[in-house]
Parts: C-alpha cells; sequence; structure tokens
C-alpha cells in the first residue's frame, strides 16, 4: 500500500506555463481520502503525468479512485478549503508547497481529458520528489506504465495537461478553454543554413569541412589542450609628482641707431681718455662724462683692479717673447742651427765666421759692466750673466752689482733680475745641484743663490760673512769642482788676497784655504840660473802674497790646479800642499786674466794675459809651447772650443773677437770679428741701431764710435754660439760657422790636437 | 674721483711700455671679460672692433679645445694674417691682444 506521501507534482514542466494542475485539485482528491493518498504518487515529475498517473489510477482502481476523481472534479469549487495535504506515514505534513501559484483556475472537460491517453513519461523527471514518494511513484507508474506504452508521445506538444477525471456516473459538462499562453523565449539560436541553391553555398560547406578538419586535429592533438585561463586584473595605483612650475620670462628690446649711438658714445671719450699711455689712471676720470656716475666709476675701479693684477703682468710678459722673438725670429733659428740658409737669405759660408745675431740688453743693464757669464749646466740655453765693475770706482753706491738671467725666449728682457750690494766678479752654476749659483763679488763675498723658485730670492741663501773668512779682495773666479765621489762637489774661489779657499755648505758656509799664493822670485828669460849665492835683485814686496786671478783644476786630477797671478806667473798646485807649489810656470809679462785646461788633452792649457798674447802650456813643461798674439790689446779671455780641439776664441779690449784654428795657423786667426758699435741713437730708446755686422774681418766703420772692450767668451755647449759680453752692458750672442768639427769621437780630436802642437812646436823649435 | 683708483702695478706698466717700443708693434689692447676696452694704444673705433670680434673669436677658439678634450683650456692664440700677427692672451677675467707687423725676413 503506497500511503506514504502524496506529493504534489512538480511545477518543472516548461511547457505548462500555467504551472501545474493545481495541487489541490489532484491532492485534494487524495487528500480527500486519505487512504488512497499513496495512489497518487507525484513522483515529481510533470503534474499532467501525476495527474495521468493518478487519473489512470482512478480509471483501473475504479474503486478506489472513484472518491478521489470526485473529489477532484469538486475540486474548482472546494479549492480554498480543500487544500492538498500530503502526509507519509507517521504524519507529519509534508505537503510540497507549489513552486508556481497560479491563480487562474483550470477549468478542464473531463470527458476531453479522458479522451486522451497519455503515457507517463519516465520515472526521471520527477526531480522535486521527495525519496519517499519516489518509490511510491514508481511503483505506481509501473502500473501505469505497460498501459501507457501504447500511447503515442505527443504529450511534449500538449500546454496543458488536463486532467483526466471521470465523475463517477456523473456527466456534467465542464467547461474547459484552451489558450494560448505566451512565449518564454529562453534560447534562441538563429537559423544559420542556406539553401543550397545559395551562391555562398559552396563557400559555406567548404569552411564547415575545414572546420571540421581542424576539430578532428584538434582532438588527436596534444598542442591543443582547450583551458580556459583568468587574467588577473592588476589593480591600478596613481602616482603624483610635483613640479614647481617653470617660469618663463620673455624679454624685449628695441634697437634704434640712436640706441647704438648712445651706448657707444660715452664709452668712446672714456677709450679715447686712457689712449694716451701714462702712469696713472687719473684721465680715465678726467675724460670720463659725468652723468653715468656711479656705473662708470665702479666699472672703471674693476678695471683699474684688472690692470694691477699678477696675471696680467704674465700674460703681458708671454705676449712680450712672442713679439720679440717674432723680430728675432731669423736669429733664433741660426741660434738653433737650423739649416735653412737659402729661406734665412744667409749666404752659405765655406769659411770660418761669425755672425752678430742679437745682444742681450735692456734698460736695467745698461752701461753696466759685464764681469761674468756663466751657462746653467741643466739648462743649457739658460745664460746668467753678472755685472759689477773691474775697477775700483771709489763709490760704494756706484758698483752696484746685478745678477740677470737671460732667455732665448725673450733677447730683449731678462727672465729675472737679481740685484746684489756690490759688483759681481764671478759665478759658477754647480752641476750637482742645477740651481745654485755661486757668486763672487767685489767686495770679497762669496754668495750662493738658489734660482730654483719661480720668484727668485732677492738674498742668497748663504753668503760668507767676515767670519767664515772672506776674502778681503774682489772674488775673480769661483768654480764648483768636483772632487771625487767621497769628497763631493765643493766651490773654490781665488782672489787678489791670496787665497784660493775652499768653501764647503754643509753646514753654514765653512772654508779651507787651499793655498796662500806665495810670491816667488821672477826668474827673466834668459840663462840667468838663480843660484843660491847671487841672489837677484828683490823687488820690495808691500805684501808676501801675490795676487791670484784665475784659477783651472785639471779634468784628469780633481786635486792638481793651476792658478794665474797677478805678476804673471802660474802656478800648478795640489789641494794636498798649501804652502808650496809643484810648478810654477812662467813667462807672461802681465797679470794673466784667464787659464783654461784643454777638454780634450788633459795636460794642455791656455792661458790670456793683459800683455797681450795667449800662451799654450804643457802641465809637465815649464816652458810654454806656444805663444799666439795678434793685436796690440788686452785679452780679457780666452776659451776652448767644445766641439774642435784646435780651435779657440778670445776677447780683447779693443772690441776684437778672434777664433784661432791650431791646424791652420798659429800666426793669425781665422776670424777676428771687430766689434762696431755705435751710440748714434739716443740711449733712451732700447732699439738698437742699425750697425753693420761684418761677416770676416770688416775694418770698423766710423771712428767716432767708442769701442767696447768685450771682457769675457764663452761657448755654448749645445750651439755654434758664443757670448760675449761687453763693458757697455750688452751680451752679444754670435753664430758660428765652420768653425765646429764634426767629429765626436774624443780621442780623434786629441790625437789632431796633439798633432797639431807638434807640428807647430817644430816648427817653432827651428 | 681721481684719488679713488690705485694705479696700474709698475712692473704692468714696464712691461706695457717695452711691448710698445718693440719693432713692428702696432697696438696693445687689454679687454675686460664683458667685451670692453680696459687700456689701448689704438684709435677707439678700431680698438672696439678688435675687442668685439676678438672675443667672439677666442670663445670660438676656447669651445673647440674644451670640446676636444674636457680638461684643456686656451693659453695663448697666434693668427698670422697677410699684413699683421695678432697675438690674444685670453684669461678668464680679461683678454689681452697685441697686433705686430711681423719683420718681412
Amino acid at each position: 500500500m503506497m500511503d506514504d506521501t502524496l506529493v504534489k507534482p512538480s511545477s518543472a514542466n516548461f511547457q505548462t506555463p500555467q504551472g501545474p494542475i493545481p495541487p489541490s485539485r489532484r491532492g485534494s482528491t487524495a487528500s480527500g481520502t486519505g487512504a488512497p493518498a499513496a495512489l497518487f504518487t507525484a513522483g515529481g515529475g510533470t503534474s499532467f503525468k501525476g495527474s495521468r498517473r493518478s487519473s489512470i489510477m482512478a480509471r483501473k482502481t475504479k474503486g478506489m479512485a472513484s472518491k478521489t476523481n470526485t473529489a477532484m472534479k469538486q475540486e474548482p469549487v472546494q479549492q480554498e478549503k480543500d487544500a492538498v495535504r500530503v502526509t507519509d506515514a507517521r504524519g507529519v505534513d509534508v505537503t510540497p508547497r507549489p513552486l508556481v501559484v497560479e491563480e487562474k483556475p483550470m477549468v478542464l472537460n473531463v470527458s476531453q481529458l479522458a479522451a486522451v491517453d497519455r503515457p507517463s513519461t519516465t520515472p526521471t523527471n520527477q526531480a522535486p520528489a521527495k525519496p519517499a514518494s519516489a518509490g511510491t511513484g514508481e511503483g505506481a507508474e509501473e502500473e501505469a506504465a505497460p498501459q501507457a506504452a501504447e500511447v503515442v508521445p505527443e504529450a511534449l506538444e500538449v500546454l496543458y495537461e488536463p486532467v483526466r477525471q471521470h465523475p463517477p456516473g456523473e456527466d456534467e459538462l465542464c467547461e474547459v478553454r484552451l489558450s494560448e499562453s505566451e512565449t518564454i523565449l529562453l534560447f534562441d539560436k538563429p537559423n544559420n543554413c542556406i539553401s543550397n541553391d545559395h551562391e555562398d553555398a559552396k563557400a559555406v560547406e567548404d569552411r564547415n569541412e575545414k572546420y571540421k578538419a581542424l576539430l578532428s586535429l584538434k582532438i588527436q592533438s596534444e598542442k591543443f589542450s582547450e583551458a580556459a585561463a583568468q587574467t588577473l586584473d592588476n589593480a591600478f595605483k596613481d602616482k603624483e609628482v610635483q613640479e614647481s612650475s617653470k617660469e618663463a620670462h620673455s624679454c624685449g628690446t628695441q634697437a634704434n641707431d640712436w640706441g647704438i649711438f648712445d651706448a657707444h658714445a660715452p664709452k668712446k671719450t672714456a677709450s679715447a681718455g686712457t689712449s694716451t699711455e701714462s702712469a696713472a689712471g687719473a684721465e680715465d676720470d678726467a675724460s670720463a662724462p659725468l652723468d653715468d656716475d656711479e656705473k662708470e666709476s665702479e666699472q672703471r675701479a674693476e678695471h683699474e683692479k684688472l690692470l694691477g693684477m699678477d696675471d696680467l703682468a704674465e700674460a703681458l710678459i708671454m705676449v712680450d717673447r712672442s713679439v720679440v722673438q717674432n723680430n728675432h725670429h731669423k736669429e733664433l733659428l741660426l741660434y738653433r742651427d737650423f739649416q735653412l740658409f737659402k729661406e734665412l737669405s744667409i749666404p752659405e759660408h765655406k769659411q770660418p765666421a761669425v755672425t752678430h745675431l742679437w745682444e742681450f740688453s735692456c734698460e736695467a743693464t745698461e752701461g753696466l759692466n759685464v764681469s761674468c757669464m756663466v751657462w746653467n749646466k741643466q739648462q743649457k740655453d739658460m745664460l746668467v750673466v753678472g755685472y759689477g765693475a773691474y775697477a775700483f770706482t771709489g763709490n760704494r753706491e756706484s758698483n752696484k752689482g746685478l745678477i740677470a738671467v737671460w732667455s732665448l725666449r725673450n733677447p730683449q728682457y731678462p727672465e729675472h733680475i737679481i740685484k746684489c750690494k756690490t759688483g759681481v766678479t764671478s759665478m759658477d752654476f754647480s752641476s750637482v745641484h742645477f740651481n745654485l749659483l755661486a757668486v763672487g763679488m767685489y767686495d770679497g763675498t762669496v754668495s750662493i743663490y738658489d734660482l730654483h723658485s719661480k720668484r727668485v730670492s732677492v738674498k742668497p741663501i748663504i753668503e760668507s760673512g767676515h767670519a767664515n773668512g772672506k776674502h778681503s779682495d774682489p772674488v775673480w773666479r769661483t768654480k764648483w769642482i768636483h772632487r771625487g765621489s767621497e769628497r763631493g762637489e765643493k766651490l773654490v774661489s781665488i782672489s787678489t788676497d791670496g787665497r784660493i779657499t775652499q768653501w764647503s755648505i754643509k753646514k753654514g758656509l765653512e772654508h779651507i784655504d787651499l793655498m796662500k799664493l806665495k810670491r816667488i822670485q821672477s826668474s827673466s828669460n834668459g840663462a840667468k840660473t838663480a843660484g843660491k849665492s847671487s841672489k837677484p835683485k828683490s823687488e820690495a814686496f808691500i805684501s808676501r802674497r801675490s795676487s791670484g786671478m784665475c784659477f783651472d783644476f785639471s779634468p784628469r786630477d780633481s786635486s792638481v790646479y793651476v792658478a794665474g797671478t797677478e805678476e804673471g806667473n802660474i802656478h800648478k798646485c795640489s789641494c794636498s800642499y798649501s804652502e808650496q807649489y809643484l810648478e810654477s810656470f812662467v813667462g807672461h809679462m802681465g797679470p794673466v786674466y784667464q787659464v783654461i785646461f784643454s777638454p780634450f788633452d788633459p795636460s794642455v792649457f791656455l792661458s790670456s794675459s793683459a800683455d797681450w798674447s795667449i800662451k799654450m802650456w804643457d802641465e809637465y813643461e815649464k816652458q810654454e809651447l806656444l805663444t799666439f798674439q795678434s793685436g796690440t790689446a788686452v785679452v780679457n779671455d780666452v776659451q776652448w772650443s767644445p766641439s774642435n780641439s784646435t780651435a779657440f776664441a778670445n776677447v780683447t779690449k779693443d772690441g776684437r773677437l778672434e777664433i784661432w784654428d791650431m791646424e791652420k795657423s798659429t800666426l793669425k786667426p781665422v776670424v777676428s770679428y771687430k766689434d762696431v758699435y755705435g751710440k748714434a741713437k739716443a740711449a733712451a730708446s732700447p732699439k738698437k741701431p742699425d750697425a753693420a755686422h761684418p761677416a770676416i774681418g770688416s775694418p770698423a766703420a766710423a771712428a767716432q764710435q767708442s769701442n767696447r772692450s768685450l771682457n769675457c767668451l764663452l761657448f755654448n755647449p749645445n750651439a755654434p754660439v758664443v757670448a760675449v759680453g761687453t763693458d757697455k752692458g750688452q751680451v752679444i750672442i754670435f753664430r758660428l760657422f765652420n768653425v765646429e768639427d764634426r767629429e765626436r769621437n774624443k780621442e780623434k780630436q786629441t790625437e789632431r790636437l796633439r798633432n797639431a802642437m807638434r807640428d807647430n812646436i817644430m816648427r817653432k823649435g827651428r | 674721483m681721481v684719488g679713488t683708483f690705485p694705479a696700474a702695478t709698475a712692473a704692468v706698466e714696464d712691461t706695457f711700455k717695452r711691448i710698445n717700443s718693440h719693432k713692428g708693434v702696432e697696438g696693445i689692447i687689454v679687454i675686460s671679460n664683458d667685451g670692453i676696452p680696459i687700456r689701448t694704444t689704438l684709435e677707439p673705433e678700431i680698438t672696439v672692433q678688435y675687442a668685439a670680434l676678438v672675443t667672439r673669436f677666442t670663445e670660438k677658439s676656447k669651445s673647440v679645445l674644451t670640446q676636444l678634450n674636457g680638461e684643456d683650456d686656451l693659453k695663448f692664440l697666434r693668427i698670422r694674417s697677410k699684413k699683421h700677427e695678432i697675438m690674444i692672451a685670453p684669461d678668464k677675467d680679461y683678454t689681452l691682444l697685441v697686433i705686430q707687423k711681423p719683420a718681412v725676413s
């Protein structure tokens, strides 16, 4: 018995928009009679099924159904009263509530219902059925199924399933109205079929085929996997930056003719005022217009300040150099031995010759006596010139000493000028410390200057004072001698006070007297043997000391040196003996102003003297080897040529520069240059007078011109140039032609020298 | 107004005179860095012209050098023309200009 539940048919019935038959109908029939309630197993599904079943059931079991049918028939009337109630076996009310509540009553024609046999559908459609009722529904259906099987399923098209209820015995006419309910469109797929006659039919078919093929590929393909992904929606973030707004300014001005004129007009008058050169800038103020007062004056103050700047001074110096170098361009090229004779329009010389290049001279050195010159050992073109009087001038103030550092960069102005308290008489650069300059002065002081700094200190770094054994007479020669590696370099000085002193600068300025020159008996040339018995008439000596004028150390042995004296004797001494001479060379009849060893033959030296001659000696020979004389003037200086072993040069007091070459002649010099010096123009202007510069000893032009005495001479070790100092304050640079020998081999040069000497001596001997 | 400005130093004056006395020198001009001639030995019209033209030229040369090598700078400039040689010494505060007629060799 199926008493369990009577479930109302579900409303899951698409095609009955009006919803299921109000459950009250069916249900009521069922509930109307409690017992046969179980017969009406809704089993879910469609209402019509349920009702069909119920109706079928009702047909079958007439006995049972009749009551229900009647109950159902009377449903519309008793709708409110007879609510369908489903209760299960335990009496719990499990009445399914209707999903759709339909108010419109359905009016059924029972007879119509009876005529239609509807098959029951499968029990699978009974979804909302309760499990309990499902079982009963199935049971009921099974019973109904065989009967319904014959029925053609047209049920789907029926919108409404009427309840087939046969009222027992009654044949009442019920009115059943059927009308089309509205269509709820749940899915619409438009038809995209085209007829075969359509023009695109072929294309469509092809596409279809292709698609099918693609699909078939996709199915088996491993590369294809249907997968869906969801992209993340990144959150947006707002970032703000604040910037100060850029301001734009526009400026404009109008330029007119009169504006330009006005702007230039006051400046014109100001610059006109400065065009006249004068020391003070006061003119600026005088001519400046008074209207632009403050701004102009500020500007001018600035300008004045500018003029006083150091930078400007340096720039001016640089420009000065450029200007001067422009003027001396040709000469500088000659100095540097540029073999561009054709370009420089200088005739090529075959003979030894001398060309005047330029003169180092400036206002500050005008009129001073050049007493000594020296090239720097490191910068071989830096010439340091010492100015100082030779003679005692009586007046301290007039013997102002000067040291001027000249450079090739500016032949018209020295790089530095150092003022000294007295005249400078000798100088030498150290070969170890290239910036140390030893200076011997007229008053006997020996000072050492350091030229290293940019701004050369005016004071010497060391000076010999009275306590230190200062010379008491002018220091005529100072030389740095390298005394070997143990002793180092020492400074040696000689003075007319008769002392040869060695100075050391290790602690202050210490001195050691190397030698005190003594007078010797001057044996006359001749055969008079100075026997001990017959003493020659000795002169009354004022002092026993002999006055030294010059010295030179032997290149062979750094402890042996020769010194020339005012008497004309030359003494060979050694540092080890401070009292005795090793040898005395007597020959000159006047003071010996220069002794110098040959750079090629260490035993040969030359001496120049006031007796107008130059003598060549060998240190091992008591007698002189050769005598050179070419005039009647005091020979102030003699120097060996550094490049030609047989050549040497000398300068004389009467303004001659002579170059000798022993190989060629010992009687006369190969070049004799007579200095032509004219004071025609006013001395204020340093512009050089246009004097004639003869190449090979042409005679001087005018007789009124005063001669310059050439005081000292220096060969340049690098360039074929000699520097000659005059007594008027100029240093002349001469270029030598064909004097030097290109032979670099020292032995060969020595050989030549010896040969020349031998030839000449033999000739003389005859 | 007269006494307030210090005179140019003696060294500068000396050098000025010396340069001017050299052979061939036609003029010297000192220009401040805004192009105004401070000191000159030439006529004002020519001075102004030189000042204007030369400052532009030195700026151009300076920029050439600093672009080639950032650490480089212009020290000295010499322009040799058919008729003259112009020597320019620029500096950050001033420019010095000398015009010379070179000696015909």
